[in-house]
């Protein structure tokens, strides 16, 4: 059996981007926890198989996203509305409403104004392909390279689907910012 | 490197937030938002966004007890 102290050792560097991942991917905190307990399981039964000097944190990821994609139910695309959605949607929304004549960071004037949970749920509209990538993408320092190799995809994938997701996340997150009336809306993509 | 307009640089925004083009590249672009204040608006309100969104969603609290718990399953085996 794998060394358990070493393992034990390097789980202790990653418990912390595992649950907050997980909690992205599960939606909430018990779901999570299990998804975590699934993922060391999981890691530490194929511990042997894991290179010693490279980067634990993207392999025990990995197999985290890996055992979410299997354990989930399925849902469909929540997106539908969504489809069609200009380039840098939040920065013209933010310009027709008169926010960047603002002295302070109207990017931020956003954010500031939405609870994590709102966050959240403008993320999850996201459809699942998109979603996964922008959490790996938000939560982690990874290049384009380690989200590819997390999520078994090519690296275009990558680009293209942060591409379409970060649109898909503007849009989700104008439209709570407006529900919200952190800002004033009206105007479409 | 020829010098860069607007739409060749727009067409470079998430590349270049995320350090995915060659230095060559990074430098026409930064060459071109020191002389484009309209794209300059636009890539800094991008990369304000991203670093907001990364900070909102890593104020995630930990369950306290989740390494032990981590552990724990590995008793399971």
């Amino acid at each position: 059996m794998a060394d358990r102290d070493e393992f034990e050792n390097l789980i202790e560097m990653v418990a912390g981007t595992a649950y907050r991942v997980a909690w992205n991917l599960t939606k909430n905190s018990d779901d999570a926890v299990d998804l975590v307990q699934d993922a060391t399981i999981q890691a530490y039964k194929g511990f042997d198989s894991f290179v010693k000097g490279t980067n634990f944190k993207a392999w025990f990821l990995k197999i985290l996203t890996n055992r979410y994609l299997k354990l989930r139910a399925r849902k469909s695309a929540e997106l539908s509305s969504l489809d069609e959605v200009g380039d840098v949607f939040l920065y013209q929304q933010a310009k027709r409403s008169g926010l960047l004549g603002n002295p302070d960071d109207p990017a931020r004037i956003v954010m500031d104004g939405l609870e994590l949970n709102e966050v959240r749920a403008a993320l999850n509209r996201l459809p699942e392909e998109f979603r996964l990538t922008a959490v790996m993408y938000f939560l982690n320092d990874f290049s384009y390279e380690q989200i590819a190799d997390v999520l078994e995809v090519p690296v275009g994938t990558v680009r293209s689907r942060l591409h379409r997701g970060r649109k898909l996340l503007q849009r989700a997150l104008w439209d709570v910012a407006v529900e919200r009336g952190i800002v004033v809306g009206g105007a479409n993509a | 490197m020829p010098e860069m307009d607007c739409t060749e640089a727009f067409k470079r925004l998430d590349d270049f937030l995320d350090r995915q083009l060659t230095s060559e590249e990074m430098e026409a672009v930064k060459l071109h938002l020191q002389k484009c204040q309209c794209c300059a608006e636009e890539f800094q309100f991008e990369e304000s966004l991203i670093r907001s969104l990364r900070s909102k969603l890593a104020h995630i609290d930990l369950p306290c007890d989740l390494l032990q718990k981590m552990k724990n399953a590995l008793d399971q085996l």
